[in-house]
C-alpha cells in the first residue's frame, strides 16, 4: 500500500470512529435532549439585557435585524440596543438613525467608529454596558421572538454558564449554495447540541450568542487580533472552565453567502482563524485537565484538517484522475471516438470494485445521512423543504469544496499569505 | 466551574464498534477476494473446455481439405473464445490489483492465461494455413511492473481492436511472470523480443511503442481492408 493510501485509510478509520462517537452521544443523551426541548420556559424576573449589533455596510439587512430585536418577547425597559457602526461607507448609519427616530420607545444607541473590525466594535459596546447579560447580533441575522427568553432562562439556572448559543438556521435559502449551507447548518444544530452536552462547544456564533457580562469583562473582552473573535472568546471561556451551552429551540436566522465566491471568502476566514486558535491554544490539546474538550474535541478539530487532505486525495484519485486518464487515452488515438461508439459494450463487473474503500465511503455517507436525518427530526426542520435535487451533490460535492478550502488554508498559512477580508 | 470529565466508557464503546465495523469490512474484502478467485477458476475451466472444442474442430478441419462450411464455423467459435479470453485476462489483472491476500494464486492464474493466449495464437496461425481467413494476429508483450508506456500501447491496440473488430486478434502476454513461466522465455527469444512493449504482427516483431499512425499503417498493410477503413 502506498503512503497516500495509508493516509487515506487512517482518515477513513478515524472519521468513522468520530462519527460512531457522536452517534453514541446522541443515543446516550436522547432522553435528556427530549426533556430539555420540552422544558417550560418561565422567568421569575427579567434582567437587563444589552444587544450589541456591530455593522459594516449592512444597509440591506440592518433594518430587519433591528426589527427582529424589538420584536423579542422581552420588556422594552429591560432591553438596550447598541448599534456599532464600524465606519460603514453605505447607508447603514442613515438607516439606523431613521430606525431610532421611529422607535423612540426603545433604548437604542448608535456608536460610530472608524473601521476597525468586529472585535473592536464589540469591545467598544462592552465598555458602555452595565447589564448582567449582553447579546451580540450580526447585522445580517435575525433573532426569533422567543429566543432571548429561552437563553436567559438557562443562564439564570447556572452561574457558571458564561455563554449561551442559539440554534442557527439559514434565512430563506434561494441559491444552490445557500441550500447546501442549509443542510450543513441542520447537521450543525445537532452537532453543537451534542458538543454542548459534553462541554465541548468552542464557538459562540455571531448571530445572537448571549454572554454573562461580568465573565467576559473578567476575561478582557474580545480579541482584536483574532479573525474569528467569536471562537477565540469561546476558547478562553473553556480555558477558565466556564460553561457554554446551546439552548434548545433558541432559533436565529442568518443570511448565508449566496454564491461560491462569498462562501469561499467566509470559510477561508473561519478555517484560517480556527487553525490559528488551535495553534494558540495547543497546550489544551490532549490535556486531560480539560476533559473531553482536551482529549476529544481539540484532536478532532486538528483531524478535520488531515481528513480534508484525505478527502481531496480520494476525490482526485477516484474522480478527477480517471477523467484526465480517459482524456489522455483519447489524445493517444487522435480523439477518434467512432470505433468506441460503434463497438460500445456496457459491462458491469461487480467484482471489479475496490470493496474496502467503497464500503467505508458508503458507510460514512450513511452515517452522515443518518446524522442529518436525526437533526432534522430533533429540530422539526424537514430536509426536503427546499427540494431534494441538491441533497446528493451536498454529500459529495460540498464536502469536497470544504476540504479544498481547508487544504488551501493550511497551504496559505504555511507560505505566510496575509488574510484579506 | 465546569466539572470536566473524560468519558472513558464512551471512548471504549466507540473503539469496539469501529473495530467491529473495520473487521466486518476486512472480512467482506476477504470473502470478495475468495469469490473472485473462484469466479476466475470457473472462467478458466470454461476456457479450457472451449479450447478443447476448438482443437477438435481444428483436427477435423485438418482431416478434410477445402471444408468451407467447417472453416466458417471454426472462425466464429474462435472469434468468441479469443474475445472471452481477452476479457478474462483483463479481469484477472484488475482483480489482482485489489487482492490483498491471494497474490500466489493470481500468479498461477496469470501463468495459465499466458499459456492459453499462446496456444490460441498458435492454433489460429495453424488454422490460417487451412482456412482462408482475413485475420491478423497480434502477440502483444507487455509488463505492468517495468514498463510505464505499456498502458499507452494497450490503449492504441484496444482502439484498433474496436476499429477492426474480429479481423484483429490480439493476444496479450504479461511478461511479469516470465521467471515463473519458462515458455515465455522461449517465445520471446524466438521472436527476438528485447524490450517492452513489443508486438509480433503476423510474423514480424516490432520492439518499442508504436503510435497510432505507425501501428495503423502496419495493420492496414497486412490486413485486407478497404481504404476507408484505414483512413
Amino acid at each position: 500500500m502506498n503512503p497516500i493510501m495509508i493516509v487515506v485509510w487512517i482518515g477513513y478509520i478515524t472519521t468513522l470512529y468520530f462519527l460512531v462517537y457522536w452517534l453514541l452521544i446522541f443515543f446516550e443523551k436522547k432522553d435528556i435532549i427530549k426533556k430539555d426541548h420540552e422544558t417550560e420556559i418561565k422567568l421569575s424576573s427579567y434582567p437587563e439585557v444589552s444587544v450589541l449589533v456591530p455593522a459594516y455596510n449592512e444597509e440591506r439587512s440592518i433594518r430587519k435585524t433591528l426589527e427582529s430585536i424589538i420584536e423579542l418577547e422581552w420588556p422594552k425597559n429591560r432591553l438596550k440596543i447598541i448599534v456599532i457602526n464600524d465606519g460603514s461607507t453605505d447607508k447603514t448609519k442613515h438607516i439606523v438613525n431613521d430606525f431610532i427616530k421611529k422607535h423612540r420607545d426603545f433604548d437604542i444607541k448608535l456608536l460610530n467608529q472608524k473601521n476597525s473590525g468586529k472585535a473592536t466594535s464589540l469591545n467598544n459596546g462592552l465598555d458602555i454596558i452595565r447589564s448582567k447579560y449582553f447579546a451580540c447580533l450580526d447585522a445580517d441575522s435575525f433573532v426569533l421572538p422567543g429566543t432571548l427568553k429561552k437563553m436567559i432562562y438557562w443562564h439564570e439556572k447556572d452561574a457558571n454558564l458564561a455563554i449561551t448559543t442559539p440554534v442557527m438556521k439559514v434565512h430563506e435559502p434561494k441559491t444552490i449554495t445557500q441550500k447546501f449551507q442549509r443542510l450543513e447548518y441542520i447537521s450543525g444544530m445537532l452537532l453543537a447540541k451534542l458538543m454542548s452536552y459534553i462541554d465541548c462547544l468552542y464557538i459562540a456564533p455571531g448571530p445572537f450568542s448571549v454572554y454573562k457580562t461580568a465573565i467576559i469583562k473578567e476575561l478582557g473582552g474580545f480579541d482584536t487580533n483574532s479573525m474569528v473573535e467569536d471562537q477565540e472568546i469561546a476558547y478562553r471561556v473553556q480555558v477558565k472552565h466556564y460553561k457554554i451551552m446551546q439552548v434548545p429551540h433558541a432559533y436565529v436566522k442568518t443570511i448565508a453567502p449566496s454564491n461560491m465566491k462569498g462562501l469561499y471568502v467566509q470559510r477561508n476566514r473561519w478555517f484560517k482563524g480556527s487553525l490559528i486558535n488551535l495553534i494558540k491554544y495547543k497546550k489544551l490539546i490532549f490535556n486531560s485537565t480539560y476533559g473531553d474538550f482536551g482529549v476529544f474535541q481539540l484532536p478532532l478539530n486538528i483531524l478535520a484538517y488531515i481528513v480534508a487532505w484525505g478527502a481531496l486525495v480520494t476525490f482526485f484519485y477516484y474522480s478527477i484522475k480517471p477523467f484526465f486518464d480517459r482524456l489522455y487515452e483519447l489524445w493517444l488515438v487522435g480523439f477518434d471516438i467512432m470505433p468506441y461508439l460503434q463497438n460500445f459494450e456496457w459491462k458491469i463487473d461487480l467484482f471489479a470494485i475496490e470493496p474496502m474503500s467503497v464500503f467505508f465511503v458508503y458507510l460514512m455517507l450513511a452515517f452522515s445521512v443518518l446524522f442529518l436525518y436525526l437533526s432534522s427530526r430533533v429540530h422539526g426542520d424537514k430536509v426536503r423543504k427546499y427540494g431534494w435535487v441538491y441533497i446528493l451533490p451536498y454529500f459529495f460535492l460540498y464536502f469536497i469544496i470544504m476540504s479544498y478550502i481547508m487544504v488551501r488554508v493550511v497551504l496559505e498559512l504555511l507560505i505566510g499569505k496575509k488574510q484579506k477580508w | 466551574m465546569v466539572e470536566r470529565k473524560i468519558s472513558k466508557q464512551r471512548y471504549i464503546a466507540a473503539t469496539v464498534i469501529t473495530t467491529f465495523i473495520f473487521i466486518f469490512g476486512v472480512l467482506l474484502g476477504l470473502v470478495l477476494d475468495y469469490e473472485r478467485v473462484e469466479y476466475l477458476q470457473f472462467e478458466y475451466s470454461k476456457n479450457e473446455l472451449d479450447y478443447k472444442s476448438l482443437q477438435m474442430q481444428f483436427s477435423l478441419l485438418d482431416m478434410e481439405e477445402e471444408d468451407m462450411k467447417g472453416c466458417a464455423a471454426f472462425e466464429k467459435v474462435m472469434e468468441s473464445t479469443v474475445s472471452e479470453l481477452a476479457d478474462s485476462l483483463e479481469a484477472v489483472q484488475t482483480y489482482r490489483e485489489y487482492s490483498a491476500t491471494k497474490k500466489d494464486q493470481y500468479d498461477i492464474i496469470e501463468r495459465r492465461y499466458a499459456l492459453d493466449n499462446l496456444r490460441y495464437w498458435m492454433i489460429v496461425k495453424r488454422a490460417q494455413k487451412i482456412c482462408p481467413m482475413n485475420k491478423l494476429t497480434v502477440l502483444y508483450f507487455f509488463s505492468l511492473d517495468n514498463c510505464p508506456v505499456c498502458p499507452n500501447q494497450g490503449v492504441i491496440l484496444t482502439y484498433f481492436k474496436k476499429k477492426f473488430d474480429d479481423k484483429l486478434l490480439i493476444f496479450p502476454i504479461n511478461t511479469d511472470i516470465s521467471e515463473k513461466e519458462p515458455m515465455l522465455d522461449v517465445i520471446q527469444s524466438r521472436y527476438n523480443i528485447t524490450s517492452y512493449p513489443s508486438i509480433v504482427i503476423g510474423d514480424d516483431t516490432y520492439n518499442g511503442i508504436l503510435d497510432k499512425d505507425a501501428l495503423g499503417s502496419i495493420i492496414c498493410s497486412k490486413l485486407n481492408v478497404s481504404e476507408g477503413e484505414c483512413s
